[in-house]
């Protein structure tokens, strides 16, 4: 089994790469133990379906964890509020940087150009801020608890 | 039965596995399939998944291991304090209510086999 067990857990290894890196780096380690143990033991008691056993479970375990996990984290919801909210200016600005006084001073021929860079400037001045505000304030809330050190 | 427990199944087995004394993951995952006569197989993402969760609430903490571990890169768990009496809890409350649905002539359904 050899071979094939060593592929399946360099397989494992690679897809607890897409753990929130904290729950990654705390119980990884474990995780591909138990894992190759599940496999060794499943191997020696029914061979080659016991092994696909041990895969197709390991498969939803993972599914179902890796899901929990990032959820845990809050980004896929502020991510999403980001999203939101970055869109929502981008349509505001679109609405009022055309019919803004300053455009006057700008020739015709530049006015374009001028709008869809201010409409740039917009959006990634939210995103920027929105990444910020995520960092500085919303960090002790994503990260609860401290994490374990060996 | 989910509905029942105030702990979730998978906390409650993880507890009972551990009520014993420290162990490591893959010997809480096999000690809860024991327990349930192979119906509930927990994989290492629930199990560590929870094991987190019970770490930050002070229900389950980190040991030492043995003296001599079999596998030294394993890690060892064990309850603490809080757990121990989480864990007397409810099994407290699942007797109470297996006495009540006695009393009312709710009886299980014959093993099989």
């Amino acid at each position: 089994m050899g071979a094939r067990a060593s592929i399946a857990d360099v397989v494992y290894r690679a897809v607890l790469r897409l753990y929130p890196r904290r729950f990654q780096e705390e119980f990884g380690p474990d995780m591909a133990l138990d894992f190759a143990d599940a496999s060794d033991e499943a191997w020696m008691q029914r061979h080659w379906s016991g092994l696909l056993a041990v895969w197709f479970r390991s498969a939803a375990d993972v599914v179902r964890s890796l899901t929990r996990q990032w959820m845990r984290t809050r980004l896929p919801l502020v991510t999403l509020i980001s999203g939101v909210i970055a869109l929502s200016t981008a349509a505001l600005a679109q609405t009022v940087v055309p019919r803004g006084p300053f455009l006057a001073q700008v020739r015709p021929n530049d006015r374009e150009l001028v709008i869809l860079l201010l409409l740039t400037a917009c959006v990634v001045l939210v995103i920027a801020s929105t990444i910020i505000f995520t960092h500085w304030f919303l960090r002790p809330l994503l990260y609860r608890g401290s994490p374990r050190r060996r | 039965m989910g509905s029942l427990l105030s702990l979730t199944p998978a906390v409650f087995h993880i507890l009972l596995a551990l009520a014993e004394g420290q162990r490591h993951g893959y010997a809480i995952l096999k000690d809860v399939e024991r327990q349930t006569d192979g119906a509930v197989r927990m994989g290492p993402g629930t199990l560590y998944g929870t094991l987190q969760r019970l770490m930050e609430q002070g229900l389950v903490e980190e040991a030492a291991g043995p003296a001599r571990p079999v596998d030294e890169r394993r890690r060892y768990y064990q309850l603490s304090k809080s757990g121990r009496v989480a864990l007397k809890v409810e099994v407290e409350r699942m007797e109470t209510l297996v006495r009540t649905a006695r009393a009312r002539r709710v009886s299980p359904r014959p093993s099989r086999g």
